[in-house]
């Protein structure tokens, strides 16, 4: 079975606002929500510099106490995206529809938070009672599960966790099981709350986070940039809609794009170095398939939101995979690093950017890559240097998500 | 003084979201929408609000008076001093 898919539904939680339109006009506008840790622990981070998200109150999207003490600040980012998402397709769905409604969501680390809360209490404060619910915080697949409970989506109820591709593979799984029929809607996307002392210190530990910009910490992200100095952790979640192509249509929905290709592969070559021939292979991969799916040429790839982290080898090596793939061709595409601005949502990232592409493609507008104050000579395709561009025509656009542990995952929206 | 049984109907109203108005003693848990797994989750507060430990072979638990009861007993074999 070969079945089309349509996008029907966005929500957005993140760091540069609220919901789709905040989010994306934050985008457009070049504006960064990165900025100084809030945290009892900020003092004791070398960095201290996140995509923090500080204007969400728990107790005004879930007033029930005995509700939100189930749910790790990563589930009730999910939550809060997947309720926008459903207001957003129009969705009332039947008892027989909810049989064949799954999730797919993606996250690196699922409740993290919940996580160091119970290491505080069981090695910092040296007690041995822990809350009830910890276990049902902390499971990776919390997110989905909620989301499955709450709308009563009795289909396919997935989660995947391949680090900082996790919500590029959630979604082009979740785009497998409409495409192949074994279910006719997916709510799929990506959620991670990981800005716990724990975390950073350990991505400190690494050597890849970027130190806090002295003059501006809000451009700390500097992708693609000759001065770019390391990625920036966030926060977030986004969720799509996929449905059927044909029941969306003759429902009459809003159809923002056809989600029409997607690609996987594995670099097979380092645990963390991002590798272009395994990147190329994914891109490829999902060229091929958006050819066959839907008849996109590679000529219609007009924009890419890169996976752009902003370390010195993952900038250089995407720009060569982008050349292996496109060729000359690659100097005309408009290659956006959206990092520039929420960060990297690890587990929420890829479904977060693929947002980023699908409005880009639906309102004609390339958000820059911000920050971008010097080229690197190594990086030298078109990035959309700090001002973001409207009235472009774009036929279709690709979302690249590249992970540590060699996962890749690449989705290629097109018009309807 | 508040007795045992109006503190845990406070309590059950604070930690569970519950309506006050619905928590007469022979209220049953279930019927309020406190499931087994929420029970758990409210006697961890129990415990901290009454300074006790509820071993796991009391939480047969069926009413708001059958929690006053349990705690008002534990009070009783766990007050050494």
């Amino acid at each position: 079975m070969n079945r089309r898919v349509a996008i029907t539904g966005i929500g957005v939680v993140s760091p540069i606002g609220q919901g789709r339109e905040n989010f994306f006009n934050s985008l457009m506008a070049g504006r960064s929500g990165i900025r100084k840790i809030e945290a009892p622990f900020a003092h004791r981070l070398a960095q201290g510099v996140g995509g923090q998200i500080v204007d969400f109150k728990t107790e005004e999207h879930f007033p029930n106490k005995l509700k939100s003490a189930t749910l790790d600040r990563f589930s009730q980012f999910a939550l809060v995206a997947a309720k926008e998402a459903f207001a957003d397709a129009g969705l009332e769905l039947t008892d027989a529809q909810k049989e064949r409604t799954g999730v797919s969501m993606g996250t690196g680390l699922g409740g993290n938070v919940a996580l160091e809360e119970c290491y505080d209490t069981l090695f910092r404060r040296d007690q041995s009672r822990l809350p009830p619910f910890t276990v049902i915080k902390v499971m990776n697949n919390a997110a989905s599960g909620n989301i499955s409970l709450e709308y009563s989506l009795q289909g396919p109820n997935l989660t995947y966790s391949t680090a900082c591709a996790s919500s590029g593979l959630s979604i082009g799984e979740a785009y497998r099981q409409i495409k192949h029929g074994y279910a006719d809607i997916m709510v799929a996307g990506g959620a991670e709350a990981l800005l716990t002392q724990g975390t950073i210190t350990a991505w400190e530990a690494l050597r890849t986070l970027a130190p806090a910009d002295a003059t501006d910490i809000a451009a700390s992200c500097r992708p693609f940039s000759k001065d770019r100095l390391g990625l920036v952790l966030g926060e977030g979640a986004g969720i799509v809609i996929l449905e059927e192509m044909d029941a969306a249509k003759a429902r009459g929905a809003k159809i923002y794009a056809e989600l029409a290709g997607y690609g996987t592969s594995s670099d097979a070559n380092h645990i963390t170095k991002p590798h272009a021939p395994g990147q190329a292979r994914a891109m490829r991969t999902a060229l091929a398939d958006a050819h066959t799916t839907a008849g996109v040429a590679m000529a219609d790839i007009g924009h890419i939101n890169a996976h752009g982290t902003a370390t010195q080898v993952g900038d250089v090596e995407e720009t060569s995979a982008i050349k292996m793939v496109f060729g000359e061709a690659a100097r005309r595409i408009a290659v956006s690093s959206t990092k520039s601005m929420h960060g990297h949502l690890m587990g929420a990232t890829g479904a977060v950017e693929f947002i980023a592409a699908v409005l880009a493609l639906q309102q004609q507008a390339v958000p820059p890559t911000a920050h971008l104050r010097a080229p690197d000579p190594e990086c030298d395709l078109d990035y959309v240097p700090n001002i973001g561009r409207t009235g472009v025509l774009l036929k279709a656009v690709m979302s690249n998500s590249f992970a540590f542990g060699g996962s890749n995952a690449v989705l290629i929206a097109a018009r309807v | 003084m508040s007795t045992t049984l109006e503190r845990v109907q406070a309590l059950l109203a604070d930690k569970l979201s519950l309506e006050t108005g619905k928590l007469a003693p022979e209220a049953v848990l279930t019927e309020l929408g406190v499931d087994s797994l929420a029970v758990v989750e409210f006697i961890f507060h129990v415990e901290d609000e009454f300074k006790i430990s509820v071993p796991d072979a009391q939480m047969n638990l069926k009413t708001v008076q059958d929690i006053a009861s349990m705690v008002d007993k534990l009070k009783a074999d766990q007050s050494v001093a």
